[in-house]
This record gives C-alpha cells, sequence and structure tokens, in this order.
C-alpha cells in the first residue's frame, strides 16, 4: 500500500533502518526483515556519518527485496541541485516515491569534517523541488522531465525545539510548499509531544512520531549526552538490570526492556491525533515486530 | 572592513627567500585599523627583514594598496627603489597585494593573510558579516546575514541542529541566526513574513573573477 494511503488509515507501526558504511547489503536487508509487519519503512543516514551507501539505491533494494514500501531520506549537506535531482529520479526508476528531506548534519560535526558541506539548497527549497517536480513534472529551472512522477514528501519535525514556536512557523512554511507529512526526532518526551500536536493540528499534514530503541545501558547514556534527549530513568532502570544477566537472557531482558516501555509509550500517544509512530531501533529490530504483536493483542 | 591577520615569521621568510633587495609596502585603510598594515606594523617588519639579512630599499604606507590609481601615484615617490627591488612585500589585503603587483609591474608577496569581510567591534574584535554572495538577501532576513551567521549558509532556517536559540553546528554559545531573523520579525509582529521562502541562490554569479564596468 502507497504511503499516503496507509497514513490515512488510523495509527499505523513504520520502521526505520539506516544506510551504512558497507558493501553488505544483507544486514541492512535482514534488519527490514527482523522488523516484521511493518506498513513501510524509512532508509536513513546515520547521524554524524558521512559517506554511506547511497540512501537511494539501498531504498531500491530494500523495496524490490522486501516488497515494503520505502521512504528515502535525502539531505541537502552533500549534493547540489543537480544531483538531488538526479538521485531523485532515479529512486522513482527503483519504485521509491517518498522522500524524507532534511537539511542534514553539518560535515563540521560529524566524522569527516574536512569535507565540504554543499548546502546549494536548503530542505524548504528541496521540498519546493519535489512539489514542483510532481505538480509540474519540471525542475525548479523549467526543464522537463520525461514521465510521471507523484512524489510524496516529508520532513523531519522537532517537537523539542526551543524556542518551539519557530520550529512550528518552519514547518508552516514548509507546509505552504506541499510537505505531505512529517516525522517528529526522537524524543521520550511525551507533553512535548502533546504540546507539539495541539500547536501543528491546524497545518492538517500527518504526523509521525520517532521513537528511538536502545541496544543496552551505555547506548541509553550516550543518546542522553544529546542536550535534546532525556531518557527516562525507568528505562535506564530496567536496561541496567538487564546488564547483570549473561547471554541470551541478557539480550531478551534487553528487548523486554524496550518493548514494555514502549508499548505503554506508544498506548499513551495512541489516539491523540497522530498518524503513527516510526521505530528506530538499530541493531535490534527484532523488537519492532515484537512490540507490534504486543500492540494488536 | 577588510580583516586580514599577519602570517607567521616563518612563511614570510619563506616566501622572500631568494630575493634580497625588498620594498615594503602598507596599507593606510583596513590593514592600518587591523593593526597588521600600518605604520608600525611596516617598521617592525623593516626591522625583521633587516635581521634575516635582507636589504630593505624603502617601505611606505600606501593610503589605499587595493586602487591602482593610488599605488601609481604613492610608489612614484619611491620609483627609483622600487625598480632596483626584487619584489615588494605587500602588508595589505590579497587585493592590495595584487593592485600593487598590477601598478608595480614586480613580483609581489604577501605578508598577510585575508581572513573575512567584517564589522569592526572596537579594535582587536572584528566580526564576519559578508561572504559577498552577489545577491544580498538582507532585506529578506531582517539585515542578518544568513550565508555567514548561518553554518549551513541555509535561505530558509532553521535547522535541524538549532539547540535553544543556539547554533549546534558553530557551538561557542553563537546564535542560530535564524532564530534571530524569526525574533525580529515577531518584535514588529511581522511573523507571517517568516513564512516567506527564500529562493536559491543563483551560483553562476559567482563564477570566474567578477568585474563592474560602467
Ligand atoms: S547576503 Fe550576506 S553574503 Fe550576500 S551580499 Fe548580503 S551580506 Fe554579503
Ligand atoms: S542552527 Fe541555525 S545557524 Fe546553525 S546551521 Fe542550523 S540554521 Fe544555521
Amino acid at each position: 500500500m502507497k504511503l499516503m494511503d496507509v497514513l490515512g488509515k488510523g495509527f499505523t507501526l513504520i520502521g526505520q533502518v539506516d544506510s551504512a558504511r558497507t558493501v553488505d547489503m544483507g544486514a541492512i536487508l535482514n534488519a527490514v526483515k527482523s522488523m516484521g509487519n511493518v506498513s513501510a519503512v524509512i532508509v536513513s543516514e546515520p547521524r554524524g556519518m558521512l559517506g554511506v551507501a547511497n540512501t537511494v539505491v539501498v531504498s531500491g533494494l530494500v523495496k524490490k527485496e522486501t516488497g515494503k514500501e520505502v521512504i528515502c531520506q535525502l539531505t541537502c549537506r552533500d549534493r547540489n541541485r543537480a544531483a538531488l535531482l538526479s538521485d531523485v529520479l532515479a529512486a522513482k526508476m527503483l519504485g521509491i516515491d517518498s522522500f524524507l528531506v532534511t537539511d542534514g548534519g553539518h560535515p563540521k560535526i560529524s566524522d569527516t569534517p574536512q569535507a565540504m558541506a554543499v548546502f546549494d539548497l536548503d530542505s524548504a527549497q528541496l521540498v519546493q523541488m519535489l512539489r514542483h517536480l510532481s505538480e509540474k513534472g519540471e525542475t525548479l529551472a523549467g526543464h522537463s522531465i520525461v514521465g510521471k512522477l507523484n512524489i510524496y514528501v516529508g520532513t523531519m519535525a522537532f517537537p523539542v525545539a526551543s524556542p518551539i514556536e519557530v520550529e512550528v512557523k518552519r514547518l508552516e512554511r514548509m507546509v505552504g510548499l506541499g510537505l505531505n507529512f512529517m516525522v517528529t526526532y526522537p524524543t521520550f518526551n511525551i507533553e512535548a509531544l502533546n504540546r507539539f500536536q495541539s500547536e501543528t493540528k491546524r497545518l492538517g499534514v500527518p504526523v509521525i512520531v520517532g521513537v528511538r530503541m536502545l541496544q543496552d545501558v551505555r547506548d541509553a547514556r550516550r543518546l542522553n549526552e544529546d542536550p535534546r534527549v532525556t531518557v527516562p530513568p525507568e528505562l535506564i532502570d530496567s536496561l541496567e538490570k538487564a546488564e547483570k544477566l549473561r547471554g541470551e537472557e541478557k539480550a531478551n531482558a534487553r528487548l523486554e526492556a524496550n518493548i514494555s516501555f514502549f508499548e505503554g509509550f506508544i498506548e499513551s500517544i495512541k489516539g491523540k491525533g497522530f498518524a503513527g509512530c516510526s521505530i528506530y531501533a538499530p541493531g535490534i529490530e527484532q523488537a519492532v515486530s515484537q512490540l507490534a504483536s504486543r500492540l494488536q493483542a | 572592513m577588510i580583516i586580514t591577520v599577519a602570517k607567521s615569521d616563518e612563511e614570510v621568510k619563506r616566501a622572500l627567500e631568494p630575493y634580497r633587495n625588498i620594498v615594503v609596502v602598507g596599507c593606510g585603510t583596513c590593514a592600518t585599523i587591523c593593526r597588521t598594515g600600518g605604520e608600525d606594523q611596516v617598521k617592525e617588519m623593516v626591522e625583521k627583514l633587516m635581521g634575516w639579512g635582507k636589504n630593505v630599499l624603502a617601505s611606505m604606507v600606501v593610503e589605499s594598496p587595493c586602487d591602482v590609481r593610488i599605488d601609481r601615484r604613492d610608489l612614484r615617490r619611491i620609483e627609483d627603489e622600487v625598480k632596483r627591488a626584487d619584489a615588494i612585500l605587500v602588508m595589505s589585503c590579497g587585493v592590495g597585494v595584487q593592485a600593487v603587483g598590477e601598478a608595480s609591474g614586480k613580483k609581489v608577496l604577501a605578508a598577510l593573510d585575508t581572513i573575512f569581510l567584517g564589522e569592526v567591534e572596537h579594535i582587536g574584535r572584528f566580526l564576519e558579516r559578508c561572504r559577498e554572495c552577489g545577491m544580498c538577501v538582507l532585506n529578506e532576513t531582517e539585515g542578518l546575514c544568513p550565508i555567514v551567521l548561518c553554518a549551513k549558509g541555509l535561505m530558509n532556517g532553521p535547522c535541524e541542529d538549532m539547540i535553544n536559540g543556539k547554533c549546534g553546528v558553530v557551538g561557542d554559545e553563537a546564535d542560530c541566526v535564524w532564530v534571530k531573523v524569526w525574533e525580529r520579525m515577531k518584535s514588529e509582529g511581522r511573523e507571517e513574513d517568516f513564512l516567506r521562502v527564500n529562493p536559491p541562490l543563483d551560483r553562476s554569479v559567482k563564477v570566474g573573477a567578477a568585474k563592474v564596468v560602467w
């Protein structure tokens, strides 16, 4: 089912997988397959890592091998407007027509700080370019495209941004350009999500809530270093308890810590007007499918 | 103001290596304000060169070495020395260095690094404010340059790296310029102006050495 049809139908679960600095597509496919029956998968770029396998190609392969609906992340960091266009056309040939557009992190705060930061277009201009392609079949410069593109464009939203009003206004600007959906930057802050929902409801664009599962207690602490993220102490506690176990028991306890926490989390945001939830569980993708069946039960 | 800083002694020394008879030219405008090419710095440089065993034929501060006409006029006063010089060491921005070269027909060397177009808050505190994009958008951005002040040069910010109104890319407590733009619009009750989408820059404007002729 196409993404926009999915987003109109109650609360949906989608998965997220990062591309990687790898030539092993198998690992990425296994990650996606172990997510189970999610309605779509976001193929994203890992934060702070420059030079991973092209998300367009990875998206195409995920779609081909798993048959899932794919949302391909596109950032403005490494590609000028021409390279972005050629990626979008190639993506379309691979059956990808949903894009998650972001500005992209600056190389300076990545693992390759010497690289040139491109930002020929910014995320608003890229949304504009994609809408233009989809509606008029033309590039921003007015060159026509052979064939039809039906493109859906989403962007990342930051419910914990401060000041939040400027973030809401930025999103409103994007909506004016024809934005189709938003995915929130992972947060554990339900209050911020609800506030965000009430402030963006009037924009009339589906909001998918981003959540981030934690591999282990170290992963939780690392994530806590981001000033915008506070991992709830009860989740850290249960991950810490898992550390005392061994082997399979430990792995299961870590999964269970995530699943039981996010079951509660998702139950409490369901019915609040969100279109669904995007679950990013790097390295523990099987937790996504277990959580999904728990939520269904 | 064009902001300059001195190159290291080693670098200047290395550049001067093949030359013995030197003329030193300073700048009476920007580099004087930056204290990198004024009377005092030229004097210090002359002493340094003599210490390195160079033969300094003449030195002078040209009012504005970026103006070829002024170079021609001022250098006339030391015409003979310039003629005999192996090289002219210019203590000005890169524009001045090249203009002195053009006016004198001599080998020119740069004593300074040109780092930005900036505002002078006070002597010793210079802040970059323009990167000469050739299609100034200050009228759309509340008089704040997004090309310099936004780490990504975004025309429609803010971005995912904004943290509590600050720029997470630059760090060091630098403000996110897009939050500043928003605040200025808001303080005047023009919040809706923030919805305007600034178009992509036309990069062809900055291809090759630009020229203005009239
Ligand atoms: S927009 Fe910025 S870089 Fe461009 S001319 Fe204006 S001040 Fe200079
Ligand atoms: S935080 Fe603000 S100033 Fe810094 S890169 Fe993002 S938009 Fe630009």
